[in-house]
């Protein structure tokens, strides 16, 4: 077990930058998810940290040593890669066993912790079989039993759920969580989906262009994003964002878009009103009025989703469109005119250059 | 005509084919077999495709009279140095071609390529004066390096494509599991490219075994002959034994025949698939 850090890490191809200055500390036992959209470093860095490929500055410290210079084989980390990276050729006893095998470890001894990882994984029945006739979700649970096996000081994945079905990904997202949770090992976990993002972390870094945004506790950056890009990346369905600007009027600021839609904010919702260039709402964070209130949107209806338990609208005034989550039913059809409201206090504010304003 | 009859004669008509190209392969092979038993039938018209007088004096005479026990020795040899030297170079040139990407690696990649498009011919009197040059003139080691020149272009090119199809993360979670480098290859990715390396060895070895040209020209003294030079030694200023000749074919062509059906098993997965699933 052991902390990580990245110190001042940037990695290059070429003449192109794949990761910038990007300094995370992670501390021991901690799960850290990296996400962000493709092409964003993540990968590469998750790669770096492995020392399958080698950072052009910056330095890496697993458990307080820098392991620059140390080769994949000598970092004690673990990795499950995407497509699982089994070894075609061996029975899944011998994929689970190889770890062990090459650290010399007696064949006793190998026999018996794969045992003991094939039962914690479910896998008992398989242990003879080859790859390629395992299922996708167990050929995963197999890339993680060659893992755990060795008990190393860090887990690596890199979007290890993102070949399954979706229902098979929400239950091996728990199984790889409760695993985390009881061998407490310090795990670093890459993801372009921020749902896994979420309910998995227990730190988040979220990335873009080889940057870090920001990094949190998943419902500090759900709740406090640090600008638009992590607003809007975070959660969903994605948070809605309306361009204009705050003017005050007699009864206190108001917020106006491009296309003329007004709505009355709370008394200091921004300390500089000049400051704000957009607002965000959340889809969850927006509910009907029953009247023409100060606070609404008046809207048109284009699309109506009924999930079931809820009900999403999208609907339009001019270029500004607003998706709203509902509780329950309604029956609305496109076309209808509709009052939105914002929940009060829910409201993000964002200034020119995307930043975030805090009240 | 009714489908199913049309479906009938398309099949007899695809099958008649299918026997007519067999014909065509393998009559030689049949006429060489006949030829060694029965030395008269050769040039007679009609041609007799059955032997009436079979006899093995032919084989038992080649046995006897020539030195085909040292051809024999000399071709296995050079085959399987052949096989050795190219595979050896094949497995980690292709291995480098596929996984290491510098500047000139497709450069490179090609000018192989194109180096397999000079014909034997257009190197041999260079090669020769290398080889009288470098001591390697007249030795069977030599002539094994000549061969395995001539094959390696092909075999590093048909290595390539297998390590191309062999995951890269299946070599990387080697390296994170405790490997080196040179380990993952030998322990992971070699095993997986296992079709292509038995196509290499066997393309290396056969080439080995019947090469004629640079054997003429690189070997000098009779105890060095392989069993392609050996071969000419039956036609003679007045005379060919035409007999003796196609007797020594047919025991020259059996090892390689007993060879490829050993390994046609690899080959035909080798040469139609090769793809790895990770």
């Amino acid at each position: 077990m052991a902390s990580v850090e990245f110190m001042e890490v940037a990695k290059s191809f070429g003449n192109v930058e794949a990761v910038t200055d990007i300094n995370i500390a992670i501390d021991d036992g901690e799960f850290a998810v990296l996400v962000g959209p493709s092409g964003c470093g993540k990968s590469t860095l998750l790669r770096i940290l492995a020392g399958l490929e080698r950072a052009t500055r910056g330095s890496i410290m697993v458990g307080g040593k820098v392991v620059d210079d140390l080769p994949p084989k000598d970092r004690d980390v673990a990795m499950v890669f995407q497509n699982y990276a089994l070894y075609p050729q061996k029975t899944v006893a011998a994929n689970m066993g190889f770890p062990l095998k090459m650290r010399g470890t007696d064949r006793k001894e190998i026999e018996r912790r794969v045992q003991e990882t094939a039962k914690i994984l479910g896998l008992e029945d398989l242990l003879k079989r080859y790859p390629k006739q395992l299922s996708g979700g167990q050929r995963q649970r197999v890339a993680m039993g060659r893992a755990i096996i060795r008990n190393p000081s860090v887990f690596l994945f890199d979007e290890p759920l993102s070949n399954l079905d979706a229902k098979l990904r929400v239950r091996m997202r728990a199984e790889i969580k409760e695993i985390q949770q009881r061998l407490k090992t310090t795990t670093v976990y890459v993801t372009h989906d921020q749902v896994e993002a979420i309910t998995m972390s227990d730190k988040i870094v979220v990335m873009r262009s080889g940057r870090v945004e920001q990094v949190g506790g998943p419902l500090d950056v759900f709740d406090r994003p640090a600008n638009r890009f992590v607003a809007g990346f975070i959660g969903s369905p994605a948070m809605n964002f309306l361009d204009g600007k705050i003017i005050s009027s007699g009864t206190g600021p108001e917020f106006v878009t491009e296309s003329g839609l007004t709505c009355r904010l709370p008394e200091g919702c921004v300390r500089d009103l000049s400051q704000c260039a957009s607002i965000g709402i959340r889809p969850e964070h927006i509910d009907l009025a029953d009247e023409d209130v100060a606070n609404a949107f008046n809207l048109r209806i284009s699309v109506v989703e009924p999930t079931g338990a809820d009900t999403m609208i999208i609907a339009r005034s001019g270029t500004d469109e607003l998706s709203a989550l509902i509780k329950g039913r309604h029956a609305f059809d496109p076309g209808d005119s509709i009052l939105l409201k914002p929940l009060p206090g829910m409201l993000h504010y964002f200034a020119q250059d995307g930043t975030a304003i805090h009240v | 005509m009714s489908p199913r009859t049309g479906t009938i004669l398309i099949s007899a008509a695809l099958f008649a084919l299918t026997l007519g190209c067999a014909g065509i392969v393998f009559f030689p092979y049949y006429w060489m077999i006949v030829s060694s038993l029965e030395a008269a039938s050769l040039f007679e018209w009609p041609p007799r495709l059955v032997p009436s007088n079979v006899t093995m004096d032919a084989y038992v005479k080649i046995f006897t009279e020539r030195d085909v026990f040292t051809w024999f020795k000399n071709t296995a040899f050079v085959a399987s140095a052949t096989s050795i030297f190219c595979t050896l170079v094949a497995i980690n040139g292709g291995y480098a071609l596929s996984r290491f990407r510098t500047g000139g690696t497709t450069a490179f990649s090609i000018f192989i390529l194109f180096s397999q498009l000079l014909p034997a011919t257009l190197i041999v009197v260079p090669l020769y004066v290398i080889f009288r040059q470098t001591g390697l003139y007249n030795s069977l080691i030599g002539l094994a390096i000549a061969d395995a020149a001539f094959v390696l272009p092909l075999a590093t090119w048909l290595m390539k494509g297998f390590f191309d199809r062999i995951p890269v993360e299946v070599e990387e979670q080697a390296m994170v599991d405790g490997c080196t480098r040179v380990g993952a290859f030998y322990r992971i990715v070699l095993p997986l490219a296992l079709p292509g390396l038995v196509v290499v060895v066997a393309m290396s070895f056969i080439t080995g075994w019947d090469e004629f040209f640079l054997a003429r020209t690189l070997i000098s003294s009779q105890s060095n002959w392989v069993f392609s030079v050996g071969l000419t030694s039956f036609e003679t200023q007045y005379a060919i034994a035409w007999d003796e000749m196609m007797a020594a074919a047919v025991v020259f062509a059996l090892p390689a025949v007993f060879f490829f059906l050993f390994v046609q098993r690899y080959l035909v997965s080798g040469l139609t698939s090769g793809a790895v699933k990770g």
